[in-house]
């Protein structure tokens, strides 16, 4: 479908306007959309996965699981919401469908390709690759995306009591291995 | 988000510090070329099924025909019966009766109605 909106138009535009545009069928609202979120859901796909090309193909799919279901939104507002839920589930799924394990080092095409450029970012990257899956899950999604344990119970359909067990264990496991770095 | 404590400040501190930078090229071209790859295949797809469809259609018509045809002719012969007997029905003495009375009852009917 042809946008009604220039591609400046779009740039500028409001993300409620975007979104409710993208909703109607718009591709280069829906393109716009995936510019101003990318960073965000390939940043939490890397945390889980460590790894760049893994995590891009999984935000891949995740952008276009959106799209398709994009007649489903219920309101503009929901999007950010909508799209986290759709971010948790793809790696869900991923997670049960190659039982995934977490490298152990980190990725060279990353390290080259992704600027992190800070110790303190490699180390925290270092520390959240020694926690087991579902507890990274956790961790991520309350410390980086500012969940509730409430939400991420809803999100990741994990009872409340194992959600606040895995953060609270995961974050002194965190804390551990963090000064574990500082003291090298 | 509930807390453990002061404690926990640190940690949300340290996942806002200096986010990861993720160049939006080639991820944001990619991502329009499969949205517009899957937008062809849909359309595809859609008029793909329509032909069928219609073919489909088409095709079970004209395997059906010799059983339709002979089914209408056999609801046609029915239909015909049916008609000749309410006819004869309606034209005896008995049928006059009946008629007229139904034509008494719903006049009463009427008036009552607009009453």
């Amino acid at each position: 479908m042809q946008s009604r909106l220039s591609a400046a138009e779009l740039r500028a535009a409001a993300d409620a306007l975007v979104i409710a545009l993208a909703c109607a069928g718009d591709d280069q609202a829906f393109t716009e959309i995936v510019r101003r979120r990318h960073a965000r859901v390939r940043r939490f796909m890397y945390r889980q996965c460590r790894h760049s090309t893994l995590g891009d193909d999984l935000a891949q799919q995740v952008f276009i699981t959106a799209w398709r279901s994009l007649r489903q939104l219920r309101s503009a507002a929901a999007f950010d919401g909508w799209l986290k839920r759709i971010m948790v589930t793809t790696w869900l799924e991923e997670l049960r469908r190659q039982k995934l394990r977490f490298a152990d080092a980190p990725d060279a095409e990353h390290d080259a390709g992704h600027t992190e450029t800070t110790g303190e970012r490699l180390d925290l990257d270092a520390a959240l690759a020694t926690l087991p899956p579902h507890v990274r899950l956790c961790i991520v999604l309350a410390y980086e995306e500012g969940l509730s344990h409430q939400e991420i119970a809803a999100d990741t359909g994990l009872p409340l009591g194992t959600v606040k067990s895995h953060i609270s264990r995961g974050a002194a496991r965190l804390r551990e291995v963090l000064l574990e770095y500082e003291g090298v | 988000m509930d807390k453990d404590g002061d404690q926990d400040r640190d940690l949300p501190a340290l996942f806002a510090r200096e986010p990861a930078r993720f160049p939006e090229q080639p991820f944001v071209n990619e991502l329009a070329r499969r949205v517009a790859d899957e937008r062809r295949r849909r359309v595809i797809v859609t008029r793909v099924l329509s032909a069928a469809a219609i073919g489909v259609s088409v095709a079970t018509l004209i395997v059906a025909a010799p059983w339709l045809i002979s089914g209408s002719a056999r609801i046609s012969a029915g239909l015909d019966a049916l008609f000749s007997a309410t006819a004869s029905a309606v034209e005896s003495p008995f049928g006059y009766v009946v008629g007229i009375a139904v034509v008494v009852a719903a006049a009463v009917f009427r008036r009552r109605l607009l009453g």
